[in-house]
């Protein structure tokens, strides 16, 4: 039996970027954590904004956007008073917003968030005071996260890792999943027993390979795909899990969840 | 009565353009007969009390003493035909008597706005209003930017139109009144209006044009830097726009004119300027028209230029390349003497020099950045790279992550304000490129470094402090811009950033940060005691409007000029509740279907909230419309913007509410926002002549002219009939139609819509 000679999914050393690297925007959980630590962020930037009469955001045109001659990349609003209780601060809104739940915001919305805490800190913060923009500095780290890890979509992975070994290691995850998918367990997941042609991961080495002529279970993949953590650096163990995810969406995240997410 | 009046308002019309004696006699009679009883026959749609008021107004002016009991203060606007020109031309005829220079430029303006109902005498009209705007412009001490764009004007329709060109020299030497000026809409026009100047000029120099091509492309771009936004944030900003974009248009072809007539080579690097300027233009004001000049003009360009600038492109891409393998070199070269050496301290002080050294770099060239573009997406990419290497989180990958987002280009579907700022951006190639390349030194920096455990983790420090210096640093070269007229609720903000950094909450945002704020200050130990009294009167408050469905419903009449759209206007009203008086003192809360209102009793001070259930927006405005149209309510422009606005928050293309909304406007002078309406209501009904027609007339003052043409071409194949009522009861609008079809077929003979306007016989040609 094969997958029972494969170590268990917790048994697997961790990599020493583990704790808090996500190259890849792999884990949902730290990335709806960045969303939140950003609204935390933005409210500790809005309320000293508010108490000088500037808004972060812009008015809203007919269209429900921003209207581009509204200039958005170098001008702020102002706030009207009356339009909500005096009250209102950071720490209410934050405290009262704790059992909300946060996903990850897209491309559009983090560079317009970016901007508008920018362009509001300029218009708030005093010239030149650097110890001002700490907080704008923490939160370029949240959104820069966010936007950056997501570069790496199955789309645009390709173009971005050109020429770069990075890909094969993506592939090879792609692979696994597939055969995963019919049922077939490898049994030696190692980069020496794959090839790399024309961008396509050959497989040169199958003899331990087994096709059980049944749907695998989770463990069962997880064993499998993890005998590749023994022998892979950091990034390229993490490419291997976004190829993996991109092609087997529905077992992927059960799956990469036992190997640590 | 109709035939006297309307051959002796001619004869005064005559009088005043063409110097022609009047029919004092005339006049008389009809002073006469206006004392006994209103006229009102000049035209039929007219308000007919305003129009003898101004007749009479007349005949106080043409015959001093004439008439008993005329009104002192005459209220003229809006009445069609000449007659309220004729009123201010004569009115500052007799001040300009006593030497008054605005009053005699004052007398040119109300002349030159009467042109149009003399076209036999267009000529004649024009040489005395030129001469009556020299003497005001001789006798002023110092002339103001409306003034010069006025006689500048003159200037230039003599010389195009009539090929009266010896004004042109008197106009062109008005430039030197412009200088020390703030930007605004007059200094705008004005060097727009010389930059047209000195292109005439230049034809009338045939043999030695280039010094005025070079006076008109100069000015040119003096009006079209990014130093002039500030006019742009002018209630007229399409307006300051369009000027712009003429201005720019006339730099570029003068500058090609130069290019065909000196050495090209010399030449080359600016006109890729002013064309690349052009482009950005057209993309911000998103025209039709605009777009094919802008590819005519690109074919122009290819063909002068072409090889060259794809040369000159080509070297600086190499030369820049170059630079750029440079720096990653330099930074590998360096992380490997780091490695080498022998103490941790060592190392890290090699690294922090190399980082800060990048860093200095950067705060350079993102300053200047951030000062051309301002904080536009394409730069915000760039501090979010920054940001995504500091966290720490992006492993060896770095350089990879950070090259694929700073190169990043959305698709075309998805090219909004977006993609037109990032034209600026492609402007200033070598400042990108120069920043591109840094970028991706500190990225190769950052992966070499990523396995380095503790050497890591203080380049991971440092990249975090100097990031929050180069944010500061480049704040500074922010010119931040705060629009008055731009308001956000604090409470609407919070509720937009919520959303925005994808909080799901299970009630719509603006509400949840509402009720959310209260709850908190409720449940908040140190919170103000008064912010938690007015909590919890807010949530008893919310609990009572809640249930509020199963009380009786309560009559809530609100005091005259209480009477407001927009729920944040209520704030502070008052009105009487079931006959009892109280005030409105806050929102306590929105939903979809009703708004929770905090009232005061003023009677007992007592306080409590109620629920308003929103009236169907549509509704409400058609019966303030049928209102206004049975006179029970009076028109009050801010009043109509106020009610379109209700009904456009929730039907963003109801065709009544933009239509109402821009005559508003118009009426209020904000030809631009009237505009944008107008284009609404358009696309709502495309088949609707008013809308059309309105619209084409807001395009021509926008000098917007072919557009205008052609919607006007349209309207008329629509329903001819409506057409020609339309121009049979707007009488100026006849007039500025037909002069705006005629400036057109001068500007391009063949016009498909100019053409099948003016040769069909029919109004307004």
């Amino acid at each position: 039996m094969i997958a029972e000679q494969l170590l268990e999914p917790e048994e697997l050393p961790a990599y020493e970027e583990e704790p808090y690297a996500d190259p890849f925007g792999l884990r949902t959980e730290s990335l709806r954590q960045s969303a939140r630590r950003t609204f935390e962020l933005l409210l500790r930037l809005v309320e000293p904004a508010h108490a000088q009469g500037i808004a972060m955001t812009l008015p809203e045109g007919t269209s429900g956007s921003v209207e581009l001659d509204s200039r958005p990349w170098r001008s702020v609003a102002r706030t009207k008073g009356s339009g909500g209780p005096e009250f209102l601060t950071a720490d209410l809104v934050e405290s009262a917003y704790a059992h909300v739940p946060f996903e990850p915001p897209d491309d559009a919305s983090i560079l317009h968030l970016f901007q508008r805490a920018f362009v509001c800190r300029a218009a708030t913060a005093p010239l030149g005071a650097a110890d001002e923009w700490g907080g704008v500095a923490e939160l370029i780290e949240e959104l820069g996260y966010v936007l950056l890890s997501r570069t790496f979509n199955a789309e645009r992975m390709r173009a971005a890792l050109e020429d770069n070994p990075l890909l094969f290691y993506f592939r090879l995850g792609a692979l696994a999943a597939k055969l995963h998918m019919k049922g077939v367990l490898h049994g030696d997941l190692h980069p020496e027993n794959f090839g790399f042609q024309d961008g396509n991961v050959i497989i040169r080495d199958a003899g331990s390979g087994r096709f059980t002529g049944r749907t695998l279970s989770e463990r069962e993949r997880a064993r499998d795909l993890g005998l590749l953590k023994l022998t892979v650096r950091f990034a390229e163990w993490e490419a291997v899990k976004l190829g993996y995810r991109e092609e087997a969406r529905d077992a992927a995240p059960a799956v990469l969840a036992l190997l640590g997410g | 009565m109709d035939t006297v009046t309307g051959s002796l308002v001619d004869a005064t019309l005559r009088a005043v353009l063409l110097g022609h004696d009047l029919d004092v006699a005339g006049w008389q009679s009809v002073a006469e007969r206006l004392r006994t009883y209103p006229i009102g026959a000049l035209h039929p749609d007219a308000d007919q009390t305003r129009e003898t008021e101004a007749l009479r107004a007349l005949c106080e002016l043409v015959i001093p003493g004439t008439t008993r009991g005329a009104p002192e203060h005459r209220a003229t606007d809006g009445l069609p035909g000449p007659l309220p020109h004729l009123i201010d031309a004569l009115a500052a005829s007799s001040r300009a008597a006593s030497g008054d220079a605005s009053a005699t430029l004052a007398q040119a303006q109300a002349m030159y706005a009467l042109v149009p109902f003399l076209p036999d005498g267009r000529r004649d009209a024009m040489e005395r209003i030129i001469a009556v705007a020299q003497k005001g412009i001789g006798a002023s001490a110092r002339v103001d930017p409306a003034s010069v764009a006025f006689f500048v004007l003159l200037a230039n329709v003599l010389a195009q139109a009539f090929a009266v060109t010896e004004h042109l020299g008197a106009a062109f030497a008005l430039r030197q009144h412009l200088s020390g000026h703030e930007p605004s809409m007059p200094v705008l026009v004005a060097t727009s209006n010389l930059v047209t100047t000195a292109k005439l000029l230049a034809e009338v120099h045939a043999e030695t044009p280039e010094p005025w091509w070079r006076e008109a492309n100069s000015l040119a771009l003096s009006i079209c830097d990014d130093e002039h936004a500030v006019a742009r944030w002018t209630p007229h900003a399409r307006v300051a726009r369009e000027v712009i974009w003429q201005a720019a248009i006339s730099a570029l072809t003068t500058r090609l004119l130069l290019c065909k007539h000196q050495d090209a080579a010399g030449q080359i690097a600016l006109v890729q300027r002013d064309f690349e300027r052009v482009r950005h233009l057209a993309h911000e004001l998103d025209d039709p028209d605009k777009t094919a000049r802008l590819e005519a003009l690109e074919v122009e360009v290819r063909e002068l230029t072409g090889g060259n600038v794809a040369e000159q492109s080509a070297a600086t891409v190499r030369s820049v390349a170059g630079s750029l393998d440079a720096l990653v070199e330099q930074v590998v070269a360096t992380t490997q003497r780091a490695r080498a050496l022998a103490a941790e301290s060592e190392r890290e002080q090699a690294i922090a020099q190399q980082t800060r050294e990048l860093y200095g770099s950067l705060q350079g060239l993102l300053g200047k950045m951030v000062e051309t573009l301002g904080m536009n997406h394409h730069v915000s990419r760039i501090f979010l790279a920054l940001g995504a290497m500091a966290s720490g989180r992006l492993a060896d990958t770095a350089h990879e992550a950070v090259r694929a987002c700073l190169l990043y280009s959305p698709p075309t579907q998805q090219r909004s304000g977006f993609y037109g700022s990032r034209q600026e951006g492609c402007a200033s190639f070598e400042l990108e490129s120069a920043c591109f390349g840094t970028m991706r030194a500190l990225a190769v920096l950052h992966d070499l470094l990523a396995s380095e455990g503790a050497l890591y983790r203080a380049f991971i420090g440092l990249l975090r402090s100097e990031n929050r210096d180069l944010l500061a640093s480049a704040a500074r070269f922010l010119h931040v811009m705060r629009p008055d007229e731009s308001f956000v609720l604090q409470v609407e903000d919070v509720a937009r950033i919520a959303t925005f950094t994808g909080a799901r909450p299970a009630q719509d945002p603006m509400t949840a940060v509402a009720r959310a704020g209260e709850d908190a200050a409720c449940s908040q130990a140190g919170a103000p005691a008064d912010a938690i009294a007015d909590a919890a009167a807010v949530i008893s408050a919310r609990q009572r409007a809640e249930s509020s469905a199963e009380l009786p419903a309560r009559k809530w009449i609100p005091d005259p000029g209480s009477n407001r759209s927009r729920p944040e206007d209520l704030v502070g009203t008052t009105g009487r509740l079931d006959g009892v008086p109280h005030r409105i003192d806050s929102i306590l809360g929105r939903g979809r279907e009703k708004i929770v209102l905090g009232l005061v009793n003023l009677v007992t001070g007592k306080q409590f909230a109620l629920a308003f259930f929103h009236e169907d927006e549509r509704r409400a405005l058609h019966g303030y419309l049928e209102g206004l149209v049975s006179g029970e309510v009076p028109y009050d422009p801010t009043e109509v913007i106020a009610r379109c606005d209700a009904v456009l928050n929730s039907y963003p293309g109801d065709e009544v509410a933009a239509f109402n909304k821009a005559m508003a406007l118009d009426g209020e002078g904000n030809v631009a926002g009237a505009q944008r309406w107008f284009e609404v209501a358009c696309a709502a009904n495309p088949s609707d002549v008013q809308n059309l027609l309105f619209n084409a007339h807001a395009l021509v003052r926008l000098g917007a002219r072919r557009r205008a043409v052609a919607l006007a071409a349209q309207s008329k194949n629509q329903n001819r009939t409506a057409f020609h009522a339309f121009y049979q009861r707007f009488d100026a609008h006849r007039a500025l139609m037909a002069k705006t079809i005629g400036e057109v077929l001068r500007e391009e003979p063949d016009n498909a819509d100019a053409l099948a306007l003016a040769q069909s016989g029919d109004e307004p040609a």
